[in-house]
């Protein structure tokens, strides 16, 4: 695969997929910026094997529109770049529509969506000065297809996957371009206890019969960052192993 | 290279037209063309050539035809009212703006010159 550009951030860096990213990009010769926000995260980053050659850096969207809310991404940027951008981050408001405090309502779409508009901004600057860039978004299936309890969490992911498809249409010509990728089920993290606990019902209800690995994810990104990958733009692709194709 | 001739080479770069087919009275929209994200950027090129904070608002005179159209009910005196939004026109700039509606948006690149200029003081 080839690759134009050579710096990338990773935002939300502490996740799994995120940690399966990292030793992709460094094997591909590109230098990625790890973000976290708290200390578990950044403990989690330096505790991965392979992690050894980069240094996290702090960046909270909670935080984003603080003065200051840039200041440790833009000295790890000092001399221009990033030329990718991949970002894992999203924060989880798990209620019914109906239970949910609008003040918590609010907190959740500041963070998610208008700090996340000042990260987009950010970013898509600086890569306009050097009229290269490519961006991705992890969204989630829940995007295309909610359960109940979901409702805050798909609103926000479709919001956001607006945002990313609005960069891509309006500055692909300025040579940066977006793409999203909702990933259904991934063995991971909290999903990965449910589908132990679910085996069957998972094996029943994804044609694929399993879920995807943090691996996969990982190796799906490195391509839709890479130069042959760039007409992909302002879209969603769905790695489910079928699921929301399923009535 | 004046602040001039930086802003014109910037331009001519982003348009992709000759340097000479633009001059301090060119108008970007009506001459030139420009759309809104050529502007987004003329602003991240004009932050980092001349190191200065650029408000995309305020050097674009994006807000301009609000503040002539809906000055708001406290406003009796238009001309002072932009003097004082945009401080680095000149008098004469915001008579000539003013006497300039008709036609489409007024900014020139004089105006971006000026902008530049104020900024770095």
């Amino acid at each position: 695969m080839k690759f134009t550009g050579k710096t990338v951030l990773v935002v939300g860096g502490s996740c799994e997929m995120a940690l399966a990213l990292f030793p992709l990009l460094a094997e591909a010769g590109l230098e990625a910026v790890l973000t976290f926000r708290s200390e578990e995260g950044k403990k989690r980053i330096q505790d991965t094997p392979g992690t050894m050659q980069t240094t996290p850096c702090f960046f909270d969207l909670g935080k984003a529109l603080d003065p200051d809310g840039f200041s440790d991404v833009d000295a790890r940027f000092s001399e221009g770049g990033p030329d990718y951008f991949v970002d894992f981050a999203h924060g989880n408001l798990e209620s019914l529509v109906a239970t949910a405090s609008p003040e918590e309502v609010g907190r959740y779409f500041h963070e998610n969506v208008t700090g996340r508009s000042a990260l987009i901004k950010w970013a898509a600057r600086r890569m306009v000065a050097r009229r290269f860039g490519r961006m991705l978004y992890l969204s989630s299936t829940a995007a295309f297809l909610q359960n109940g309890g979901q409702g805050f969490y798909a609103a926000s992911k479709k919001a956001c996957e607006a945002l990313y498809q609005g960069i891509g249409i309006e500055m692909a010509k300025k040579g940066v371009t977006t793409a999203i990728l909702r990933p259904g089920y991934v063995a991971s993290g909290r999903a990965e206890a449910f589908m132990a606990e679910n085996e069957a019902w998972v094996r029943q209800k994804i044609p694929l019969g399993r879920a995807a690995s943090p691996d996969e994810v990982a190796e799906t990104l490195l391509f839709l960052l890479s130069d042959a990958a760039r007409p992909i733009n302002a879209t969603p692709i769905t790695m489910d192993g079928g699921l929301t194709a399923c009535k | 290279m004046t602040v001039f001739e930086k802003i014109q080479a910037t331009l001519a770069d982003i348009l992709d037209v000759e340097t000479a087919s633009i001059g301090a009275e060119t108008y970007l929209f009506r001459d030139l063309e420009v759309e809104s994200i050529d502007l987004l950027e003329l602003a991240v090129s004009l932050s980092s050539e001349f190191n200065i904070d650029v408000n995309d608002d305020e050097v674009f005179l994006k807000t301009l035809r609000v503040y002539i159209s809906e000055p708001g009910d406290q406003v009796t005196d238009t001309r002072a009212y932009l003097m004082e939004k945009y401080p680095y026109l000149t008098s004469t700039r915001v008579d000539e703006i003013l006497a300039d509606q008709e036609d489409g948006p007024v900014l020139k690149v004089k105006d971006i010159v000026d902008y530049v200029n104020w900024r770095s003081v």
